[in-house]
């Protein structure tokens, strides 16, 4: 918890201002009882009208300092609270910014979302109502008892054995509520799944009549949900009840056990009674306030855990960057497994590629091409074997130097919510609307942008949903040539584009991008053939390198990718 | 969570332009029709709301006497502790006697009603837990579930998964929350303020009004003061929107962020975000934790004020200690009441619309299944007379499409994308009814048929494989249950994927769901080429079948595809055009017409669009 904390450590200041407020209010609420307990001995029974107005007056200044402190405390608060989840959402966001592939993929990315959207959320509520929780209740209960007791220990007494039951039941129900609960969202999802699954399954479904079926699955797993939801529904509802009767119980005893003292003579006065019958509600709001404080402990608990992890994170310090290298890279007896498997995705992988040449990596799924790509980027360290840049091995250049000399086209290309040109500029800040059109014109995207009444100016949506697969593909290879860099790598770059267009675009490219180093990476036989050199991989292994002609000699993994694609006739 | 789910629900609603349009359309008409008539479709919605309440109404009735029970407990409550305290005060003034004074009954009486009033709270709290979520709830979803099964693909195809999803979840619980509130707010609510009105009047006129001024007065400037938190919270609420908007969108395309050094830029846009996000949550926070205070306030005004009245009065004898406890102990009953109604009262709004959004799915023309007309045992000859059909009215996607494929042959259908090749695949299939012409099945128009009939005819292998969450085994069976274990691996043998599936763990009993992940796209839709080949069906429709498939795989099940193919009328879509060269007809669709028709030798000749497109893949090599 230490990152965490170290968060709210600026804010102690407010915390503790808050923490005072709180308790002068809680305080004010407290000594109203007491007040009135006087008017009932004082001013009805010694028939005081002025005993009456003064204890009256004194309860209606308590009132009103009751309010300004904690309309203070109000305006304090939102602030602390909100200044809060500022500086740890920033924290957060920045903290992952910086982490490692390793780190990274070691939390996930759905996982990560959750982090520093929900829990966030959920600290945020902490940081809101930590000094009501932590300073107002204690005061509200304790102070409760207290004051009881200064009436009349035995009562006081009676509290002490009510008050601890309540919260041992409390507490136990809540722990066991908390697994309910994850029990009845794991249902929910099911039920969510399965529908989903129906939905998306809907013509398989139908053409196999299985809609009843279907059905039948989606109402078992809804029956399933609605047993658990009860169950948690109706735990959850125990604890106002049970602490109630609990509390009215102390009522019931305190009256009785009370009246018994009076009539024997004790020095306890009617109107303790009254008032020792109003602290006990006060210490039932208490009450009922501690438990479901309780109850959320749990949920707390998980959320900073998970917050601090990633808090706890090294991450990578960007060390500065703009160091210029040429356009040679090499991997020698590189091999490397990723942080969460425990298949080797690349064996004894040894390439070179020299500064101006034109390279392509072909292989099916599964081959090892695109982790290529990831280590070449430095998204991840070999674990054998080592990549070099320039001749200089990448342990010694910093991560982003070696970024800020290859740009690369990924194969999940991201569109980011934005407009056109801001999206290609990413590539190149500085980029004038010219030569980001250039770039556009070359990755044959110009067209579409030109269509658009916007212009650059045409505003992409998140995850480029109002694009096609094709297009997003075409924005990315103009935003990756539009950055100045030595090496351009293009990972399944091609795949959505038909065979006319690829020719065409690559034509183009290879003016644009004269004399810089290009690395291909593809499944077609027909996107590689034109390159200067082919690298074969299979199974996390180079299985053969050279020439098209080379390797249709040579090659029988590359002859059968050829023909399977190609056909045997060559035109 | 809620941020989250809404999130996937517009992501969703987005997955392609044409859906966003369509969905933006419809909200479009939606919202018109809402100003118009919203008050009279509330009333029609709240009398639907009752009488689905209809199977619980019993059991409601039943509830509604504890209901009672237990108010008319908490009403006598402050009625015994006042008596109770007048009678210690008297003891205490030495007016009378503890021996005369009958406390240890009247204690009794008070544990009595307290037991009372919890285990009828209780027992109503487990009921209507019991009741709502086990009759009404679920009952709901059910019958959204049922209405799915009986719904055209047209309204699924352009509906977002994530919108149905949320009918059932979301909006079937907010209902469900109301109904369980219904009791509360009528009985709870409605009884019991009526009740300490009476009471309070009857026991202190002056006092009664200065209580029933104070409170309600309270209650209206909370709920004034709550408006405006909810404003501020709605605005910080849409900017946490954003903000995890760009937090997703950061995280998705962590890879590219890294690749491009964007990490500077997208913290920046992150702070600035957030900054927005603290000024909106502080106003949010303000205003909400003043409602508190204040409503402290005139509750302590109130309490004083009877305090200092029914002092001076209880000092001229007019009211009793006990009564002023009494009038105390009922001014902070009224809250309770008071509270709950409001709280009725807003949700009910989020309640209509949630019901609306229910009843609206509930309420879809369902296909029709009266046709009850089947199949003869012919051999499979698909003719299509002159068929037309479109999603949009303005925009035809078909146009007088005629063909006749002959049983048993392997037809191929080509074209650029968005030519209308799937859209034949859904016509056939009766996925989507015609608008003008007729398809024939062995001479019997298919508009007649009956559909379940009609789809037993075809096995189909689609682009999108789709696999639902249970073993392999389950999976290749999927359609043709009771089939053997020799048959289902016989049929993953032809499929080349019974070696792979043996090296699973679990084998055939391999449970496959979202986390499986180590079963590529290539093996599960050779799982489904497995499934028809098992299926053994008159037709078979194999849409972009193999498209996951790695090239050197495809060529291993070549054989397998051409035997399944054997004797069966077969329609093929397929991109990579080596895999149709050999078919007996090839349709080349474009803009939804056949632009030609033959064998690929004839298409060939004519020099074409066949030719053009055939040859555009060679054109690399040049």
């Amino acid at each position: 918890m230490r990152e965490v904390i170290k968060l709210f450590r600026p804010f102690v200041k407010g915390m503790l201002l808050i923490a005072l407020l709180n308790a002068v209010s809680t305080l004010c609420s407290l000594f109203m009882p007491y007040l009135m307990s006087g008017i009932v001995n004082d001013g009805i029974a010694g028939k005081n009208l002025e005993t009456i107005y003064r204890l009256g007056g004194l309860m209606l200044v308590l009132a009103v300092v009751g309010l300004v402190t904690a309309l203070l405390n109000t305006w304090v608060n939102s602030k602390v609270a909100s200044d809060f989840t500022y500086a740890l959402q920033n924290e957060m966001l920045q903290k992952i910014n910086s982490l490692t592939f390793e780190e990274y993929s070691s939390i996930g990315t759905s996982s990560l979302l959750t982090r520093t959207t929900d829990d966030v959320m959920t600290l945020q509520e902490v940081a809101a109502s930590l000094a009501y929780a932590v300073v107002s209740i204690p005061i509200m209960v304790i102070g409760g008892i207290v004051m009881t007791f200064s009436q009349d220990w035995t009562i006081a007494l009676l509290m002490f054995i009510v008050v601890p039951v309540a919260l041992i039941f409390v507490s136990w129900l809540a722990k066991k509520m908390d697994k309910l609960w994850d029990i009845a969202d794991k249902r929910m999802d099911d039920q969510n799944r399965m529908m989903r699954e129906r939905l998306s399954g809907l013509r398989v479904i139908r053409a196999f009549d299985r809609e009843a079926f279907e059905h039948g699955r989606v109402a078992g797993a809804t029956t399933e949900m609605t047993g658990s939801l009860i169950k948690s529904n109706v735990l959850s509802g125990f604890i106002d009840p049970v602490c109630m009767f609990l509390l009215n119980i102390v009522t019931v005893m305190i009256l009785y056990v009370g009246s018994r003292r009076i009539a024997a003579g004790a020095l306890l006065t009617a109107g303790d009674l009254v008032a020792a019958v109003q602290y006990i509600a006060l210490i039932t709001n208490g009450l009922l306030a501690l438990s479901w404080t309780i109850a959320w402990i749990p949920h707390v608990r998980v959320s900073m855990r998970r917050i601090n992890e990633v808090l706890r994170m090294e991450g990578v310090r960007q060390d500065g960057w703009g160091e210029k290298l040429g356009g040679s890279v090499s991997l020698s007896h590189v091999s490397f497994t990723y942080p969460d498997s425990e298949v080797e995705s690349l064996h004894d992988v040894s390439m070179d590629i020299r500064e101006g040449e034109q390279v392509a990596i072909i292989g099916g799924t599964g081959s090892g091409k695109s982790t290529v790509t990831k280590l070449l980027m430095a998204f991840y360290r070999p674990d054998n074997g080592k990549v070099t840049l320039d001749g200089r091995d990448y342990r010694e250049v910093s991560r982003e130097t070696v970024r800020d000399n290859l740009s690369v086209a990924l194969q999940k290309n991201m569109i980011f919510e934005g407009t056109a040109g801001e999206n290609i500029r990413m590539g190149r800040p500085s980029a004038t609307d010219e030569e980001v059109m250039e770039a556009a014109d070359i990755a044959h995207i110009g067209g579409f942008i030109r269509e658009q009444k916007e212009g650059l100016d045409y505003r992409l949506a998140q995850l480029g949903t109002n694009i096609s697969g094709g297009q997003k593909q075409r924005f990315g290879i103009a935003r990756t040539i539009i950055k100045p860099a030595s090496i351009y790598i293009f990972d399944d770059s091609f795949s959505a584009l038909d065979y006319l267009t690829e020719s065409r675009l690559r034509r183009a490219l290879n003016q644009y991008l004269a004399g810089k180093t290009q690395i291909i990476i593809t499944q077609r036989a027909a996107t590689a053939m034109r390159c200067d050199r082919i690298y074969v991989m299979e199974q996390g292994e180079v299985v053969g390198s050279g020439t098209h002609e080379e390797l249709m000699r040579n090659c029988q993994v590359y002859q059968e990718i050829y023909h399977s694609q190609l056909g045997g006739d060559e035109a | 969570m809620k941020i989250a789910e809404e999130k996937m629900m517009e992501k969703d609603e987005s997955t392609s332009a044409e859906t966003a349009v369509r969905a933006h359309k419809m909200k479009k008409t939606k919202e018109k029709s809402k100003s118009e008539k919203k008050q009279a479709g509330n009333g029609k919605t709240l009398i639907r709301l009752i009488k689905d309440m209809k199977v619980i109404y019993g059991w409601l009735v039943f509830a509604a006497f504890i209901s009672l029970l237990s108010v008319a407990c908490s009403l006598a409550t402050p009625e015994i502790l006042g008596e109770l305290t007048d009678k210690i005060y008297d003891i205490w003034e030495g007016v009378s006697r503890y021996a005369d004074s009958d406390i240890p009954k009247w204690c009794a009486l008070l544990a009595i009603v307290y037991v009372g009033a919890s285990l009828t709270g209780t027992v109503k709290m487990m009921l209507m837990n019991y009741v709502v979520s086990g009759f009404f709830t679920k009952g709901m979803r059910i019958r959204i579930s049922e209405k799915i099964g009986h719904l055209p693909v047209s309204y699924i195809d352009h509906t977002p998964n994530g919108e149905i999803i949320a009918k059932m979840d979301h909006d079937v619980s907010i209902m469900g929350g109301t109904v369980h509130n219904f009791l509360d707010i009528i009985i709870s609510g409605v009884m019991k303020l009526g009740g300490i009105t009476v009471i309070l009047f009857a026991m202190n006129w002056t006092m009664a009004v200065i209580v029933i001024i104070l409170v309600p007065f309270s209650l209206v400037l909370s709920s004034w003061l709550a408006s405006y938190s909810e404003k501020y919270y709605n605005e910080s609420r849409k900017i946490n929107g954003n903000i995890y908007a760009l937090v997703e969108e950061n995280f998705t395309g962590f890879d590219t962020v890294k690749a491009f050094n964007l990490e500077k830029m997208k913290n920046d846009q992150m702070r600035e975000l957030c900054g927005k996000y603290r000024e909106k949550a502080r106003q949010g926070y303000f205003y909400s934790g003043i409602v508190q205070p204040i409503i402290a306030l005139t509750n302590n005004i109130a309490y004083i004020i009877i305090c200092i009245l029914g002092g001076v009065l209880a000092v001229d004898g007019e009211l009793s200690v006990g009564e002023i406890v009494a009038f105390v102990l009922y001014a902070k009953q009224l809250a309770g009441p008071l509270e709950s109604i409001a709280n009725g009262m807003s949700m009910m709004q989020s309640t209509f619309a949630s019901a609306k959004r229910v009843y609206e799915l509930l309420d879809l023309e369902e296909m029709e299944e009266i046709k009850t007309e089947t199949m003869p045992a012919g051999k499979g000859e698909v003719v299509f007379d002159h068929v037309s059909f479109s999603y949009d009215p303005e925009k035809p996607l078909i146009r007088d499409l005629t063909f006749t494929v002959k049983p048993g042959q392997k037809a191929a259908i080509v074209g650029p994308t968005g030519g209308g090749k799937t859209t034949i695949v859904n016509l056939l299939m009766g996925f989507y009814p015609i608008q003008e012409g007729h398809i024939y099945i062995d001479g019997v128009d298919i508009a007649g048929l009956d559909l379940a009939d009609l789809r037993s005819q075809f096995a189909m292998v689609l682009q999108d494989t789709w696999l639902f969450g249970g073993t392999v085994y389950e999976n290749i069976a999927y359609g043709n249950e009771g089939a053997s274990r020799e048959a289902v691996e016989q049929a993953a043998r032809m499929a080349h994927i019974h070696r792979f599936i043996q090296s699973l763990p679990k084998g055939y009993d391999t449970v496959i769901n979202e986390e499986t992940t180590n079963i590529s796209g290539g093996q599960k839709q050779l799982m489904t080429i497995a499934r028809a080949y098992l299926a053994n069906r008159k037709m078979l429709i194999l849409d972009e079948a193999t498209s996951n498939v790695d090239t050197r795989t495809e060529l291993l099940i070549q054989d397998t595809m051409d035997d399944l193919m054997k004797g069966r009328t077969s329609f093929v879509i397929a991109h990579r055009l080596s895999t149709i060269v050999n078919a007996d007809m090839i349709l080349v669709v474009n803009d939804g017409q056949i632009v030609e028709q033959g064998t690929h030798e004839e298409l060939m000749k004519r020099n074409g669009f066949y030719t053009e497109i055939y040859n555009s893949q060679y054109e690399l090599l040049k």
